[in-house]
């Protein structure tokens, strides 16, 4: 089967790397053109990625500590959610969520808002980032992954790369050209495409990995489902500050602004950074004001991104299947980005396209695009509901506060929480999506947890005991072992630069 | 807050003893009547019954030793299904899955079909059921589980019986009448009932667990949705045969005859027999005729069960939630009906019963994923007879007349151009999940062994899928000399 992968961007190059991995039996074609920049705006990723990258190779040609060199990346341990409320308080959303999350009562979450006031103290995660920790383990010299998980951040421009040249060594072809035309047969499928170089390709199946461009699905009668009422913001300006081993910790900042949040990822050789605003509410140059101020530095944008958030109705269309930006956009909160397109590109090579007949087999296309959707959509009430968390100084978020388009999901989940306490079965259980562990921290955040109630609740399902008994056990297991076998941040930061 | 539940057999007491052993501040009255027989039909459970009865139990009151005496019961590792193909031959669906079942691509199971032609070989528990085993050992004196999951055989008379004794320790309030009349609010909430000993009983929530009667559903305007054009069975014949410790073997026997399939199932003091029939191709006469000739002994039916599958549309309604027989029923094909009970019953008190007072909007979304699951087991239900079988009318008119669910539809139009896998099967708390699936999806032919190849040689998984298989039979000649033989364990359990 041949398979023509149409951008050589991150999702491009992380879809090609898979199809290598994974299967024997198909043809890899990357399109791409070096006169076209990247658009690589995505500097920090789910645990999705981990599982790709530590889940063996052959020949270890990839490794985990090889890929965060090579990346200039840095482990990431948790999204640190500060002032949302509007009353400077933070919350952690950390990667790996708590040891009682898969139960109908997720004791030790609970047990941590009655003692902490947040849920987070119920993940490893939030003590070891409080303690400006790694979870590199000094005896057995790796990262462990055990009883904290984590997500990574790193260089957006170097992933890509990264795995262009995990491709090359499998034995890739690529075509450094642009797209001049496109032809379809008289079922829409995507027949030929003209290369600026004169060539003429076919191919079976067709990944559009073409970022905001689109240049194979836009071609198509494929319907764009716009978010832009429940998502508010649509612009994005991108900044480097600088990163020494003093000052880092392995999480993401997610600090709300006038208009929106700023965004600060620790790598190797700086802060990735940016605004994301909405610029119906504030100008691009009092954007840039605001960001002085805040840093008291200068600021130097690498680019001005405006983006719509939406999807395809079908991510699998015809003999098109669009990965990555291509696809849908969301913001970049949760970097929902990567992890999305590492899913839908799992759910093709794996699950989904074993033969060529797969692609004209509508049950099979019908069912991918509905588990696609299911995500993208689930992901989508996700970010809409950090945005609710109540704060109301500026325009921008009295907006939000008071006339912003909540989607049926959100609603419900807060009608929900007025009469109980919400739990593992009001969020999708689907393969993909957010879950429990990840939603929970959002709810808290969102002030969906209330303390009485929770009493009561664990009171009537004979839990109130239970629950702050493990957290004790829990911290006692931190501060008498983890912590000590722990190296700290700062020096694992400098163990990677080696 | 105070809660009625009417009827007292398998769903009604296991749903008071949940609620007892889960939570606390719930008032609870049983109304039962000793006039009135239960079904006890369920004989057979999956994997939740042993949830429920190995999550701990204040005091240690109920343990899965004590249980299996007290229900007569044996431990069960799986189902065998003989000749749904109509060639003669069997397939297992065991309760526990294979070691790979939760990777993208279940090799073991994959490399079953490659090697031996059958997928159910992935699974240690197939082998150990063909070996006539069980998986416990002898510890010094104790006798212990070795691995893995497995569910339970029991008298279905006894369960209700177990934990009715269990309730009514804790204060379960017990009232044995019938009843006479129902009270329903302007709004179609129950109110209260008039019972034959004269009394009248209020409640804020109501549990029917009155079986096929529905004592309470029927008289709401819920709808009842039938199952009858997809799942053809409408008749069971139960009986009995003898048991003795030498032929015991710990599985579900479920053979498909001419019109249908028959049951057997191992207790401590007989077999647990039945068979499931359409009567529009036959009748009970001729039904214990072909019984007789297939067992070769005599068949005294102890009565026979008319039913009709189908659940209602909400299975919580108003202030009602019907619960086993009383809410829906599949057939008695994979021990559905007290797997459905349990699993109702804990999403709602788990997760939805919890605040000070009930809210009923929660309704929707709870009756939306309960219908999810079972309309995931009607559908496998009806998996299991889509073997292309032609040797009777019935079988004919099965292969050639029945009406396909859109899920199975989808199923067989989607395999023939690649392999069925996990993420094809709904996933949700209480859906029969792949490992199940998977089984059944190759009893329908819908694995073919080409295809297998293909696969896993597309993925370079050929030479995995073979060590998978390797391992396998090492552990399972280990195993074998540690296991005791069913005759020991089940003289143990009968002490």
């Amino acid at each position: 089967m041949k398979i023509v992968i149409v951008g050589g961007g991150t999702a491009g190059w992380i879809t090609a790397a898979m199809i290598y991995k994974y299967r024997t039996d198909i043809d890899v074609t990357v399109v791409e053109s070096s006169k076209l920049p990247i658009i690589g705006a995505g500097e920090g990723s789910a645990d999705s990625l981990t599982w790709f990258i530590n889940e063996p190779w052959p020949n270890d040609v990839v490794t985990e500590i090889d890929f965060l060199k090579k990346t200039k990346a840095t482990p990431k341990l948790a999204i640190d959610l500060k002032n949302w409320k509007g009353d400077g308080s933070s919350l952690y959303s950390p990667i790996s969520p708590s040891s009682t999350a898969s139960l109908p009562i997720d004791k030790l979450f609970l047990a941590s808002i009655i003692k902490y006031g947040k849920s987070d103290k119920a993940s490893f995660n939030s003590w070891i980032l409080d303690d400006n920790l790694s979870t590199f383990d000094k005896k057995y010299k790796k990262i462990s992954q055990q009883i904290a998980n984590h997500a990574y951040h790193f260089d957006g421009n170097a992933i890509g790369q990264y795995f262009k040249d995990v491709c090359i060594k499998f034995g890739v072809t690529i075509i450094d050209a642009e797209i001049e035309d496109t032809i379809f047969d008289e079922n829409e499928n995507l027949k030929d495409v003209k290369l600026t170089n004169g060539e003429t390709i076919q191919s079976d199946l067709w990944i559009d990995s073409t970022g905001f461009n689109r240049i194979l699905m836009s071609k198509t009668k494929n319907k764009w489902i716009s978010f832009k009422n429940q998502l508010p913001v649509n612009s994005a300006i991108p900044f480097s500050t600088d990163v020494n081993s003093n000052n880092i910790i392995f999480k993401t900042l997610a600090e709300t602004m006038n208009s929106g949040w700023l965004w600060q990822i620790p790598l190797q050789n700086r802060y990735g950074c940016g605004y994301v605003y909405c610029d119906e509410f504030q100008t691009y140059d009092d954007s840039l004001k605001e960001l002085k101020n805040k840093l008291r530095q200068d600021i130097e944008p690498i680019k001005h991104i405006k983006f719509d958030c939406g999807r395809y109705e079908s991510t699998w269309y015809k003999n098109i299947v669009s990965i990555g930006l291509s696809s849908h956009f969301l913001e970049p909160l949760q970097a929902t980005s990567i992890h999305i397109a590492i899913f839908t590109a799992t759910n093709l090579i794996l699950h989904s396209l074993k033969s060529k007949e797969c692609i004209s087999n509508d049950a099979n296309v019908r069912g991918f695009n509905r588990r696609i959707n299911v995500v993208i959509d689930d992901y989508k009430d996700l970010l809409q509901m950090h945005y609710l968390a109540g704060r109301q100084d500026t325009p921008f978020w009295k907006f939000i506060k008071n006339e912003i388009h909540i989607s049926d999901a959100n609603r419900d989940i807060i009608e929900i929480s007025k009469h109980r306490l919400l739990n593992n079965l009001d969020v999708s259980t689907e393969h993909g999506t957010g879950g429990w562990g990840v939603w929970s921290h959002i709810f808290d955040n969102a002030g969906l947890f209330d303390k009485d109630m929770i009493k009561k609740e664990l009171y009537r399902l004979k839990k109130l005991n239970d629950g702050d008994a493990q957290l004790k056990s829990m911290s006692s297991y931190y501060t008498n072992k983890l912590k000590l076998e722990l190296l700290s941040a700062g020096e694992m930061f400098k163990y990677l630069k080696l | 807050m105070k809660i009625v539940i009417v009827g007292g057999g398998t769903a009604g007491w296991t749903t008071a003893a949940m609620i007892v052993k889960h939570t606390t501040d719930y008032d609870i009255t049983v109304i039962d009547s000793s006039k009135i027989g239960i079904i006890g039909a369920g004989e057979g459970s999956t994997g939740s019954l042993p949830w429920f009865i190995r999550h701990p139990w204040p005091d240690n009151s109920v343990n899965e030793i004590d249980f299996l005496r007290k229900t007569k019961g044996t431990i069960k590792l799986g189902i065998n299904f003989k000749n749904w193909k109509g060639d003669g031959t069997n397939i297992y669906s065991p309760i526990h899955p294979s070691e790979t079942s939760s990777e993208f691509m279940d090799s073991a199971f994959l490399g079953a079909i490659a090697r031996h032609g059958r997928g159910d070989y992935s699974s240690l528990h197939s082998l150990l059921m063909e070996d006539k085993l069980g998986t416990f050992k002898k510890e010094g004196n104790r006798i212990v589980q070795v691995l893995g999951n497995h569910t339970y055989h029991f008298d279905g008379v006894e369960v209700g019986k177990y934990f009715k004794e269990w309730c009514i320790k804790r204060g379960v309030k017990h009232i044995d009448s019938e009843v006479e009349n129902i009270k329903f609010d302007e709004n179609e909430f129950l109110k209260s009932i008039k019972l034959s000993d004269g009394q009248t009983i209020d409640g804020e929530f109501w549990f029917d667990c009155s079986g096929f009667n529905k004592v309470l559903m029927s008289k709401t305007k819920n709808k009842w949705i039938s199952y009858k054009d997809n799942l053809p069975t409408n008749t069971a014949i139960p009986f009995s045969t003898d048991i003795s410790s030498k032929n015991v073997r710990f599985e579900t026997e479920a053979t498909a005859l001419d019109n249908g399939w028959m049951w057997k199932i191992p207790l401590q003091h007989r077999h647990g027999c039945g068979y499931v029939y359409c009567d529009a191709f036959t009748n009970e006469t001729k039904a214990v005729d072909e019984l007789e000739k297939h067992l070769g002994h005599k068949v005294e039916p102890i009565k026979t069960i008319k039913f009709e599958s189908g659940r209602y549309e909400k299975i919580w309604y108003n202030n009602i939630v019907a619960v086993g027989l009383a809410g829906s029923f599949l057939e008695p094909l994979q021990a559905t009906s007290i797997h459905i009970s349990l699993t109702s019953v804990a999403q709602l008190l788990l997760h939805k019963l919890r605040g000070d007072t009930i809210y009923y909007k929660d309704a929707d979304a709870y009756n939306e994923g309960i219908n999810i699951i079972i309309d995931d087991y009607k559908d496998l239900v009806q998996m299991h007879y889509l073997t292309k079988r032609q040797d009777t009318p019935f079988w004919k008119f099965i292969t050639n007349e029945l009406k396909i669910t859109d899920k199975n539809k989808e199923f067989i139009e989607i395999s023939k151009h690649r392999l069925i896998n996990a993420l094809d099967v709904p996933v949700m708390y209480g859906t029969a999940g792949y490992p199940i699936w998977c089984h059944i999806l190759e009893n329908a032919g819908l694995y073919d062994k080409e295809m297998v190849l293909k696969e896993l040689h597309k993925f370079g998984a050929y030479n995995k899928a073979m060590t998978e298989m390797d391992r396998l039979k090492l552990f399972h000649k280990r195993l074998k000399l540690e296991i005791i033989n069913n005759e020991e364990f089940f003289k143990y359990l009968k002490l």
